[in-house]
């Protein structure tokens, strides 16, 4: 297998090698794109900045997404009677209907016990498949644990790399049977992404447990969805299975080894593994034509007027979908110190600064939640305002509509904190801090 | 008498029926027992499934563990780390020296977040790492793929280089679950499962619920943890609060912290249990019920008619004696008439109406008697004292009967001693000496003799009646005395008699405070009366 993949991956480079001296990226490659918020850096002071590596899906002309192979799990608890299971249900047909014949599916309903109402199979009798969805009628306790489990089990009778492995996790997200902290699944989220089967949740219902969902969500690369949010549902569901986009890459392991002297403090929106100066992370898919930024904080020491300073070799590994076979990009940086910081500011990589405001913004949004939770709400009030600020304030001197966006909501959700709007308001928070802490955010 | 019968016939029908509950009842009991045995081996089964399927999960981690870990170089840090990311069955590992030095994580250069977890979670691996090492090599479980019975898990001593089992420790509440294995150059590799993962596999292999065709029709099997709380569950029956399972199974190490239970609805246990036996039992029981109470009905509705049909026939002859005692009276009054004027020398005459006057007076003493008999027998019958001399009774009966034992040739000798005015009844007294007499002259004419003594004792009277006949036989000298005994029943005898004279004679005589006996005698037999009679002045005057 080893011999197999060197030897693709010499042809893999040769390829890229020809096509580079003919003058053209290649077309079915990732595209790696790796800045520095400052370019120019301040001499003779040790400094922070960030080191964005950003990945770029390429376009695969005329090809359909690839095939799914989704487990639908749905909540029949009792507390999801009425609007809810409506509403479940609903969800759970929009998904069957957007799945093409060669797509796998399976249904699981769970209330305190598992019953697989659909076992893994090619998504052909979709009428049957969505009579027995309507069947279902909310009953008992709520062992989510045990639902997303058996999705799990279905999915992996088809486990394919080729393949789009999903479970859609449907509930309120109160589990009381089984194991039900968030930590607890946010392991098995974990556990389930290494295998390379993401879980979308969508929360129902005012009541669910936002950060069980989410964490599930996020540990295992999938998306979160709270339903109550207008189109947001139509549109997760359009991209996983409908029109959607394909994946063109697997198994992305960004590997960044920083040079002597800089130190990695931490990615700021990925979970990665920091040991000395080498920075691991892995993540399970890109789409075509949707970027990847990773975001990571450096440390810079204080380095003499006029010289240049290699920051890092970051190395990218993936599982090209397009081409089947393992490619490996690899690119270096390096950072200049001058003594004008008129110059520095001059310098700033707008790009690479609209991704680090709106991390740095993610990060006071999930701390002012915090505040929220241990009710100092006028706290996490001055906080949000003061975000709204930092993001209106980053968003004028980039340029960038997204932050003065996004500066409007802060301050929205300033003044959403009383406890009439909080159970909304928090899932909202926590749906678009999910958001923006994916990096390989599918929108 | 009714509701004595009643009594007894409830008796009859309430005793054996209550032994056939009995008997039914501890049959249905015992063979209870017998079936909830059989059904708990029953659910035992399907637990030892469902520990099969549990022990499964670890018998597959085991296989990949043990190339994985033999696999990588435990000295290569990167290589444990890749590991570890790519693993999603492991949430970390650690490296142990055969001192038991820690080798991995890393003690120079820096540790990755989860690193630090593990740490964090075996604070020992920091602290204490050699105890930590041995309590692995001491305290683990051996393989659950050992081939059947788990041998004690190799502990290494100097010299052995290989070996691999489970350790199990809980901290923070939380059982943490890792594999180990020494490859041959000494060093321990130890991986840490991802616990929830680990449940999530074991959730996903076990049966789901299907409502339609359901795996376990009224049963439910959980998965709990030492603390109780459910893993997993299947199965439609939902258990009550505080319900007991009907049966239990440890899963066996390295996860017998994990327990399955099984919970059966009540209902369906009874019905399993033998509903058919306590149908049978009822319906044992109520055909035996009805079949005693129709026994019973019978045999008191044929008692009770035979009681009737006793009855009506003690009425018709107390009715026939009664409309017989008229003209018989009328005739004894018109015979004596007759006698009173007949002329003294007409011999012929006067014996033969002397024929019909003592065979009318023999026909009245029968009919008295049978009448005595039925007020006996009905507890009407009442004494009538008055003032009278017993001595002119006595005298009186014995003229009554003196032309008939004459004729048999029986002479009559007596002393007379109670000549004093007392309250007695006369009638029963006449009828006790001529039932006395009436014998004499049916049983013991062969004597020739009748011997009759009266005399007073204070207030009361004793009269002996002796004969010189065969005499009555010691055994049978208290069964004349009861109605209807005769000593012999042969009817070529030519003596005649109903059997009831002595009896009523002695009810008459104890009716009047006193007894009729039998005096042992040599030669025949002593009758002897006793009455209660009282001294009566206001008899002289009258």
């Amino acid at each position: 297998m080893n011999e197999v993949r060197r030897t693709w991956w010499v042809v893999g480079v040769a390829v890229a090698l020809a096509l580079l001296s003919a003058g053209a990226a290649r077309a079915d490659q990732v595209k790696l794109n790796v800045a520095l918020a400052n370019p120019l850096l301040k001499a003779d002071k040790k400094q922070a900045t960030y080191l964005m590596v950003g990945l770029t899906g390429f376009k695969i002309a005329g090809q359909k997404r690839a095939p799914v192979n989704v487990a639908i799990v749905l909540d029949k608890s009792g507390s999801m009677t009425g609007e809810k299971i409506r509403k479940a249900k609903e969800a759970a047909i929009m998904a069957v209907n957007r799945l093409r014949a060669d797509d796998i599916v399976s249904v699981v309903a769970y209330d305190d016990t598992i019953e697989v109402l659909v076992p893994a199979t090619k998504a052909l009798d979709k009428e049957d498949i969505i009579a027995k969805i309507n069947r279902l009628e909310p009953g008992n306790t709520t062992a989510l644990f045990a639902g997303v489990s058996r999705g799990a089990q279905e999915v992996r009778k088809f486990l394919d790399k080729n393949r789009v492995n999903r479970i859609v996790l449907l509930s309120d997200g109160l589990a009381n049977v089984g194991p039900s902290s968030p930590r607890e699944l946010a392991d098995l989220g974990g556990s389930l992404g290494k295998e390379g089967i993401g879980v979308t949740t969508i929360g129902l219902g005012l009541d669910y447990n936002e950060d069980l969902m989410t964490q599930l969500a996020i540990k295992s690369e999938g998306n979160h969805f709270f339903a109550e949010k207008a189109g947001d549902l139509e549109r997760g569901f359009d991209l996983e299975f409908g029109i959607g986009l394909a994946v063109v890459a697997q198994e992305i392991m960004v590997r960044i080894v920083c040079a002597p002297g800089i130190r990695p403090v931490r990615m700021m929106n990925a979970t990665a593994d920091i040991t000395d100066r080498t920075v691991l992370v892995s993540l399970n898919q890109l789409y075509s034509e949707r970027r990847a930024d990773l975001l990571l904080e450096i440390e810079v020491p204080a380095t003499a007027s006029g010289k240049v300073r290699g920051v890092a070799n970051v190395e990218v590994t993936y599982a090209n979908m397009a081409t089947k076979t393992t490619d490996r990009l690899t690119s270096e940086i390096a950072v200049k110190f001058v003594d004008s910081e008129v110059e520095v500011t001059e310098k700033t990589e707008k790009v690479v600064m609209v991704v680090v405001v709106e991390q740095i913004a993610n990060e006071q949004s999930m701390r002012a939640t915090e505040l929220r939770d241990k009710g100092k709400i006028e706290d996490a009030r001055k906080l949000l305002l003061a975000n709204g600020s930092y993001l209106r304030e980053n968003g004028r001197a980039y340029g960038a509509e997204k932050l003065l966006k996004q500066a409007e909501k802060n301050e929205e959700d300033a003044g959403n904190l009383d406890e009439g709007n909080w159970k909304h308001q928090r899932k909202d928070m926590r749906d678009r801090q999910q958001e923006a802490s994916a990096p390989a955010c599918a929108f | 008498m009714r509701p004595k019968l009643i009594a007894v016939f409830l008796l009859i029908v309430l005793v054996p029926l209550g032994l056939i509950t009995w008997l039914a009842v501890r049959t249905a009991r015992n063979e209870r027992t017998v079936i909830e045995h059989k059904l708990r081996e029953l659910l035992m089964v399907s637990l030892r499934d469902a520990e099969r399927a549990v022990v499964g999960v670890v018998q597959e981690r085991e296989r990949e563990l043990l190339q994985l870990t033999g696999a990588a170089d435990p000295r290569d840090a990167e290589q444990i780390r890749s590991l570890v990311r790519r693993n999603p069955f492991v949430s970390q590992v650690f490296v142990m020296g055969p001192d038991g030095e820690r080798v991995h994580p890393p003690l120079a250069g820096s540790l990755t977040d989860s690193e630090r977890g593990l740490i964090e979670r075996h604070s020992r691996l920091q602290t204490d790492p050699q105890g930590f090492y041995r309590d692995v090599l001491a305290q683990s479980a051996a393989l659950t793929d050992g081939g059947g019975e788990a041998a004690a898990p190799r502990i290494l001593a100097e010299g052995h280089r290989t070996g691999a089992g489970w350790y199990v420790v809980t901290t923070d509440g939380v059982p943490r679950v890792v594999f180990w294995q020494v490859n041959p150059a000494g060093l321990l590799v130890g991986a840490e499962l991802n616990c929830p993962r680990l449940q999530s596999d074991v959730a996903g292999r076990l049966p789901a619920t299907d409502p339609f065709r359901p795996e376990i029709p009224h049963g439910r099997i959980t998965l709990r943890d030492s603390a109780g709380s459910i893993l997993y569950q299947w199965g439609s029956y939902e258990p009550l609060e505080g319900e007991l399972p009907r049966a239990s199974l440890p899963v066996r190490p390295p996860l017998d912290f994990w327990a399955l239970d099984y919970y059966l609805s009540s209902a369906d246990l009874d019905k399993a249990l033998g509903g058919g036996v306590r149908f049978s039992l009822f319906v044992s029981l109520v055909v035996g019920g009805l079949a005693l109470v129709a026994l019973s009905v019978y045999f008191y509705r044929e008692s009770s008619r035979t009681l009737r049909e006793a009855a009506q026939r003690t009425g018709f002859v107390n009715r026939v004696s009664h409309e017989l005692r008229t003209p018989l009276t009328n005739i004894r009054m018109y015979a004596e008439m007759l006698e009173d004027g007949l002329p003294e020398d007409d011999g012929q005459a006067r014996q033969q109406l002397g024929v019909i006057l003592s065979e009318s007076r023999r026909l009245s003493r029968l009919i008295t008697n049978v009448l005595t008999f039925a007020r006996k027998q009905k507890d009407t019958l009442k004494l009538h004292r008055m003032p009278v001399c017993v001595d002119e009774i006595v005298s009186s009966s014995i003229e009554h009967f003196r032309p008939a034992l004459e004729r048999k040739g029986i002479k009559v000798v007596f002393s007379l001693g109670a000549s004093g005015p007392v309250s007695a009844d006369t009638d029963a007294v006449e009828q006790i000496l001529a039932n006395l007499f009436s014998n004499v002259e049916k049983h013991a004419a062969d004597g020739g003799l009748m011997e009759v003594t009266s005399q007073r004792q204070g207030g009361r009277t004793v009269i002996t009646v002796s004969d010189r006949g065969p005499g009555i036989p010691k055994d049978m000298r208290e069964k004349v005395f009861q109605p209807f005994y005769r000593c012999s029943d042969r009817l070529s005898e030519a003596v005649t008699g109903t059997g009831i004279g002595l009896s009523i004679s002695r009810d008459l005589a104890r009716l009047h405070g006193g007894d009729l006996t039998i005096m042992p005698a040599e030669v025949g037999t002593t009758f002897r009366v006793e009455l209660d009679t009282p001294h009566c002045d206001s008899g002289e005057k009258a």
